[in-house]
């Protein structure tokens, strides 16, 4: 047995939420090429209370695909329909994950859905209930699904659990307050994960993505009557929209862990 | 710029922004990226 992550011995797993497309997909292949195994979830289908298209099974399978790609290994991979707005599904893949592969190392809850246009007191009943279920019960949801199984571990656990936020997660945005509130709320959960889970081995923390180039993205320029989601680049730091990749790559590094001693 | 140690196993509790950007104007709103 070696020390590496990619032994059947020690290859973690990843249950990993909204990973049908954009960033959950991204992190999957970028977990996968780390010598995670990975399950991805989603939906897979739209949902009537939102105003655009979620991703699709095709999508699903894409992400599998090229999640496989970067695993080098088919049996690394699998991908699972289940929606964040529904607990039983949520514990049900996970048990699946725990029946196939024998663990969960990390929770990564990247499922998320934005709605907006009017003002923060005008806003829908349903649009404000959708943003608050997806965005942020989802979350909490993930984590009733998936911490009791990193808890199951034995001492010393590394589990991780990693929630997508967003930068309206830390700044309120106009014509999204009920997105913004979601968010604000991923951080405030992640920080109670945290005290919670830090002695018992599993970390919490929250990613805070700018403008990414997704689906999403291109809704919230809907919202704001833009021609093209390219015009958020020129009020973003690095002048430009990040790739979903580039998200992958710091929920990557939240999910590392120290290597044994020599 | 921050130096981050290699592996994050001591980090919890943390939010990390990636490209935090800012607020602006746009189309002649206050609006901001998400």
């Amino acid at each position: 047995m070696t020390s590496t992550d990619t032994t059947t011995e020690t290859r973690r797993v990843a249950v990993i939420t909204g990973a049908g497309r954009g960033i959950g997909a991204a992190i999957g292949a970028g977990l996968a090429a780390d010598g995670w195994r990975v399950a991805l979830l989603d939906r897979c289908a739209d949902d009537p209370e939102l105003p655009y298209p979620l991703a699709t099974r095709d999508d699903l399978d894409a992400a599998v695909a090229a999640a496989v790609d970067a695993a080098g290994d088919d049996s690394a991979v699998v991908g699972l329909v289940a929606d964040v707005r529904d607990q039983d599904g949520l514990d049900i893949s996970v048990r699946d994950v725990v029946e196939r592969w024998g663990r969960v190392d990390a929770g990564i809850a990247a499922a998320g859905v934005i709605a907006g246009g009017p003002p923060a007191w005008a806003t829908d009943d349903v649009v404000w209930n959708a943003m608050i279920d997806v965005n942020l019960t989802g979350v909490w949801r993930l984590a009733k699904a998936t911490i009791p199984a990193m808890l199951a571990a034995p001492e010393p656990r590394q589990g991780r659990f990693v929630a997508i936020a967003s930068t309206a997660g830390m700044d309120g945005l106009p014509q999204l307050g009920a997105y913004t509130a979601s968010k604000h709320g991923v951080i405030g959960l992640v920080k109670s994960l945290a005290a919670e889970l830090g002695e018992r081995g599993v970390t919490a923390n929250a990613v805070c993505p700018g403008s990414t180039r997704t689906a999403m993205l291109d809704a919230s320029a809907a919202i704001y009557d833009l021609a093209s989601a390219d015009e958020f680049a020129a009020h973003r730091a690095l002048r430009r929209i990040l790739e979903p990749d580039e998200i992958a790559t710091a929920v990557a590094w939240l999910c590392s862990r120290r290597p044994p001693p020599a | 710029m921050a130096v981050l140690p290699e592996a994050a196993s001591g980090m919890t509790g943390a939010v990390v922004p990636v490209d935090g950007g800012m607020t602006a104007t746009l189309t002649g709103r206050s609006a901001a990226a998400t």
